[in-house]
């Protein structure tokens, strides 16, 4: 059920209060700019304009549809909801992108390469950091479940609300992108053990 | 208490790491865990792992702060009821509507990027496009064109301040280039009512490159080129004076400059300014850098470098040439010292860009949201917008009015020529007629001619070109290279002390021919083309005579009969004006 609080303040937004309306943007925006930045990252330097530009089209959604809003979960979640599908839109035209970007460079060669997978550019911008390689390295099903868990601290019943999916599937999720991540960084474990 | 197996423990230690074990099945994790090694060590990799990842991603997120202000600050409005392809369609009428503003602009467009006289505009075009193409598949650029017009201040500012300005330029001045410029300007003005706020400042650095593209040189060499080359020789000659030579005058240097030092390559002289000016954008826009009021210093700072690189280009180029007289020496240095001077303006212009901060790190705060209030890097998209658009475009496309054009005739003045210099008119093609007309010539007449004596006889092709609009009167220079000629040298040349005219040498194939020209009104002479455009900025606009002679022989520039042919000619135009300073009469 929604909290009381968060219940009162919907109800002043539909009502077209303003004053409420940016009380909930400042309250939610920081939480859902770093949920978008978490998600589109992608070491090129441009997913800080992409997250700024979802977070905010994820509070067009939701004051646009504040009627739908039942309660069945947090006003949170359901944002993070929002959030993580307009996220998911931006993420496939990317892919687009990158698939015509690819075709042309392979006509027309330019000194620099920009064809780095998203893979590529985070090792690229961090050379030293593997965990993020690692991570990155995932596929998108297991890469957001790790990333609601352990960067936004959601619960699996939270992770499960805002993707949609039972709490069993999340679990799952989180497991196999654990082996998958031990496996990436076992070197790393293993220096850290002996020192 | 009950054993629980490595396996069973395993997956509660997982359990747990997502919050879902029970407190007995805690109990007998522990249990387990107190007299297994293995499962320790399981445990420990487990917390580890997680202690990686809460480290990695905070260092890397938390770093990056969320944008200040807010978002949104208001309910939005109730997205348009219009289907996708009704809005497609509109936003297709109010770009309709806006090529109709700027049809005039389009068919210069059309010349400036189809003619042979433009190709380094074409190269320069095509280059533009693809970098530009590469980048904005980079930067993600976005034009949402399914979506209605945006409330976006700078974007519609620009729009409606560029499109005000062409009108009056067009009725008033009607400089083609300018007029392409603005239509550059406010279009991305324009487009900027599609395009998110920050990807539009983003991108104006793109917009400006591919304006810069424009054929600048003949409007820099008139309204930048001059003022410069007199304050260059100017500045010449006091360092000179203060070094005790006072022997190089500012005529000296003018004429230097006019013929050797006026290298006609992109990196020398007044076209390094353009060409700097285009590297500056390019520089600024490939490393991602914000363009602020301390970049326009960097542009001010840049271009004054070149101003004083060229000043000390001139200044070595009258130590070898007119004080040492070692001239071959000049010939040979003058294309290497623009080029180094302008390599390094260039290494220190990226230096300064690199200087700016990057964009990408940048919280945007839309520095350009001069009306005030929302910050929101996405603006109200209000209905009444593209209808309210429409109209103003409309209206300002029925205010558009072109400069009125005097009406060419041919021979319509009476030219006495002296009985020594003997002419058959020779009739302009309507062809011809048309091209040398289209621009608002007043007059235009063609003879061939015989002049002198038999053994130092000269034959050739005698041509007046008579406006009062300095566009009326090309280059004769372009001209003969349109006709497939190729200047091989073009001179200065003193045939009195108040008359000055140029001298080329053209070829075609193995042929050689001279040939003259120069512009003159009642009561001046100039062969500087600069001279005559800036006396149309003047309240009276007097007739200006382009005189071209093109000899059917090869002659050395200051051959005696070359200027005493061209004293008679420069006679008879003078009689043509009747003692008038101003109009032929």
């Amino acid at each position: 059920m929604i909290a009381m609080d968060s219940a009162k303040l919907l109800a002043r937004c539909q009502a077209g209060d303003e004053l409420a309306v940016e009380q909930l943007v400042r309250e939610y925006q920081p939480r859902l700019f770093r949920l978008a930045l978490s998600i589109l990252d992608d070491g090129s330097g441009l997913g800080s304009a992409d997250a700024e530009e979802v977070a905010q089209d994820t509070f067009l959604r939701a004051l646009r549809s504040l009627d739908t809003f039942r309660g069945e979960s947090s006003l949170a979640t359901w944002l993070y909801s929002i959030t993580i599908n307009l996220c998911r839109n931006v993420l496939r035209s990317r892919r687009r992108r990158e698939h015509l970007q690819r075709l042309f460079q392979a006509l027309v060669e330019f000194g620099e390469d920009h064809s780095h997978t998203t893979e590529e550019r985070v090792v690229h911008h961090e050379a030293t950091d593997r965990v993020l390689k690692a991570v990155f390295a995932l596929n998108e099903k297991h890469r957001l479940p790790v990333i609601l868990r352990y960067y936004h601290a959601c619960s699996v019943r939270e992770i499960a609300q805002i993707l949609d999916v039972p709490e069993g599937t999340v679990h799952s999720r989180l497991n196999t992108a654990r082996s998958q991540l031990k496996i990436r960084l076992e070197e790393e474990w293993t220096e850290d053990r002996n020192l | 208490m009950t054993q629980i197996t490595h396996e069973l423990a395993r997956q509660y230690l997982l359990s747990r790491a997502d919050g879902l074990l029970s407190d007995k099945e805690n109990l007998f994790l522990k249990e387990h865990l107190r007299g297994c090694e293995t499962c320790r060590l399981e445990e420990e990799r487990l917390d580890h792992l997680h202690i990686q990842l809460q480290d990695s991603f905070r260092e890397r997120w938390d770093a990056i702060s969320p944008p200040a202000r807010p978002l949104v600050t208001s309910l939005p409005a109730p997205e348009s009821q219009w289907p996708r392809f009704g809005r497609v369609a509109i936003n297709l009428a109010l770009f309709a509507l806006w090529i109709w503003l700027y049809r005039a602009v389009l068919d210069y467009l059309k010349i400036i990027f189809s003619h042979e006289e433009f190709r380094t505009n074409q190269f320069l075009l095509a280059g533009v496009l693809i970098l530009i193409y590469v980048q904005f598949r980079k930067q993600r650029f976005q034009l949402k064109v399914d979506a209605l017009p945006q409330m976006y201040a700078p974007g519609l500012g620009l729009m409606i301040g560029g499109s005000a300005i062409y009108l009056i330029i067009e009725r008033i001045l009607d400089i083609n280039t300018l007029s392409a410029t603005l239509f550059g300007l406010a279009t991305y003005g324009f487009l900027g009512l599609w395009i998110s706020p920050r990807r539009w400042l983003e991108g104006l650095p793109a917009a400006l490159l591919l304006i810069g593209v424009l054929p600048f040189g003949d409007h820099l060499e008139t309204f930048i080129g001059y003022p410069m080359r007199l304050a260059t020789a100017w500045i010449v000659q006091n360092g000179f004076s203060i070094l005790g030579i006072h022997s190089v005058g500012v005529d000296t240097i003018l004429i230097l400059e006019s013929g050797l030092a006026q290298v006609d390559i992109p990196c020398s002289g007044v076209k390094s300014l353009w060409t700097g000016m285009l590297f500056l954008i390019a520089a600024t826009w490939l490393e991602g850098r914000s363009v602020n009021l301390r970049w326009l210093g960097i542009v001010w700072l840049v271009g004054g470098m070149l101003f004083v690189a060229n000043v000390a280009r001139v200044a070595v180029l009258v130590v070898v040439d007119t004080l040492a007289g070692w001239g071959i020496l000049a010939e040979l240095i003058h294309v290497p010292l623009g080029v180094l001077a302008f390599s390094g303006v260039c290494g220190i212009a990226v230096l300064l860009v690199r200087s700016q901060p990057q964009l990408a790190g940048i919280p945007f705060a839309d520095p350009l949201n001069i009306l005030g209030g929302e910050s929101s890097v996405e603006k109200k998209r209000p209905v009444w917008l593209a209808p309210l658009l429409a109209v103003l475009i409309a209206g300002m496309a029925l205010l558009y009015q072109p400069r009125p054009q005097p009406v060419a005739a041919q021979a319509a003045v009476q030219w006495v020529f002296p009985s020594e210099l003997q002419v058959h008119t020779d009739s302009l093609s309507p062809e011809l007629f048309a091209w040398l007309t289209q621009d608002g010539v007043v007059f235009a007449d063609r003879w061939q001619f015989n002049w002198g004596a038999e053994e130092s006889s000269l034959s050739g092709d005698l041509m007046f070109i008579t406006s009062d609009n300095w566009r009326g009167q090309h280059k004769p220079e372009r001209c003969f290279e349109v006709q497939g000629q190729k200047v091989e040298s073009v001179q200065t040349v003193m045939v009195a002390e108040d008359f000055s005219l140029r001298v080329l040498r053209l070829s075609r194939g193995p042929l050689q021919v001279s040939a003259l020209y120069w512009l003159q009104t009642g009561n001046r002479v100039t062969d500087d083309f600069a001279t005559r455009i800036w006396s149309d900025l003047g309240r009276e606009k007097p007739h200006w005579v382009l005189v071209t002679i093109l000899l059917d022989d090869v002659y050395p520039p200051d051959s005696a009969s070359l200027g005493a042919l061209a004293n008679t000619v420069r006679a008879v135009v003078a009689e043509g004006f009747g003692g008038n300073e101003l109009w032929i009469k």
